[in-house]
């Protein structure tokens, strides 16, 4: 119920910022990188700080920014994962254990405009749904992600962006973390 | 500088949101189970576990959130002709029945696991996918309450109720990964 209130609060709060709408932009983009486990199936008898990352996985995906408002951006995005599956020795005997396959869907609200000109730092942060999917378990729930991003236009209407996020999937009072690093190509259909 | 307040405002909301849940994590616990024997005739094996003796069990029990994942994994030989389909049940509290029978009378028995089938003489390691996928709703319901309850517990390997079967396992081990608040 708290959760809801929040989120309820959060999209008036959004909208109330478009209220304050002037000319639109909108860009297309695609993005790829990696993203890695954080504190996940972790072995609490033998472990050190570098077992708090899981094997390193991949993620690619689509964003569409739009710039209708000022101050802010407004980004849908969707991102599907994969991450490695995971080998341990237990009792003598060494087993496999599959790792996710992700899909993620959401709203990014990034601070200023990623695909503007020049060389420029951005943070933003956003909230979507993200499923996670294994042999035997499933995940589906309201995942959070907050980062900042590095944005240059080489060439008129195109940027490139690297990004550095942490992003969590909530699963009742506990969640499932991973830290993403990704680099993206925008283009820009308008203006 | 007014105009960052919204957006400042809907980034604490949003952290807000995450709260409590960005500081946990899953914690895998492996119990290794001794190796026995499971006969129609001859009779069956109870393994009594207790979760308190694992340290990283005990270190973590008060933030216990969710059973994340589990498997039982092992080496399971079957010494019949007859091929069988291995179940194992648990009874929450202690027990040591020496036959089906008596497991299958006492109330306090769930069927956890299962049905795994092995060929006739055949020897098999379990795949750990496999074996996630072989929890029962009610097995899992079970051992999250075992493992936020005493912890203390008895698993049986049966075959099905009243068919012939005679089978082994070595190198046996119940994994949980435990969601825990830190």
């Amino acid at each position: 119920m708290k959760r809801s209130l929040a989120l309820a609060l959060f999209a008036v709060i959004v909208a109330s910022g478009a209220a304050q709408a002037g000319p639109v932009g909108v860009s297309v983009g695609v993005f790829g990188g990696l993203s890695i486990p954080v504190l996940q199936d972790v072995s609490a008898s033998s472990f050190s700080p570098s077992d708090a990352f899981g094997p390193t996985g991949s993620q690619f995906g689509i964003r569409v920014p739009v710039h209708a408002i000022p101050v802010v951006t407004f980004e849908p995005y969707y991102a599907k994962s994969k991450y490695k599956d995971r080998d341990e020795t237990i009792g003598g005997i060494s087993y496999t254990r599959e790792g996710f396959d992700g899909k993620a869907f959401g709203l990014n609200a990034i601070l200023g405009n990623p695909d503007g000109g020049g060389f420029h730092f951005f943070p933003y942060f956003g909230i979507g749904k993200t499923k996670l999917e294994r042999t035997a378990q499933e995940i589906n729930k309201t995942g959070f992600n907050f980062g900042l991003g590095l944005g240059l236009s080489p060439a008129a209407k195109v940027s490139v962006q690297v990004r550095g996020e942490f992003a969590m999937v909530a699963t009742g009072d506990t969640s499932r973390k991973f830290t993403n690093a990704t680099l993206g190509l925008t283009y820009s259909l308008k203006p | 500088m007014r105009r960052y307040g919204w957006m400042i405002l809907a980034l604490g909301l949003g952290l807000m949101t995450a709260g409590c849940i960005l500081t946990s994590g899953q914690v895998q616990i492996d119990f290794n189970l001794p190796n026995f024997t499971a006969s129609s005739t001859t009779g069956i094996d109870g393994t009594t576990i207790d979760l308190n003796t694992e340290s990283e069990y005990k270190d973590n029990k008060e933030k216990l959130k969710d059973l994340s994942d589990l498997a039982v994994l092992g080496k399971f030989t079957n010494n019949s002709t007859n091929a069988v389909n291995v179940e194992v049940w648990m009874t929450t509290t202690p027990s040591s029945h020496t036959t089906e029978a008596a497991l299958m009378a006492d109330p306090t028995r769930i069927k956890v696991w299962g049905p795994f089938q092995i060929a006739p003489s055949a020897t098999k390691v379990i795949d750990w996918n496999q074996s996630a996928a072989l929890f029962s709703a009610a097995g899992k319901a079970a051992l999250l309450g075992q493992a936020k309850g005493d912890g203390n517990f008895t698993l049986y390997a049966v075959g099905p109720a009243g068919t012939a079967y005679d089978f082994s396992v070595a190198n046996g081990a119940l994994v949980l990964v435990i969601d825990v608040g830190i």
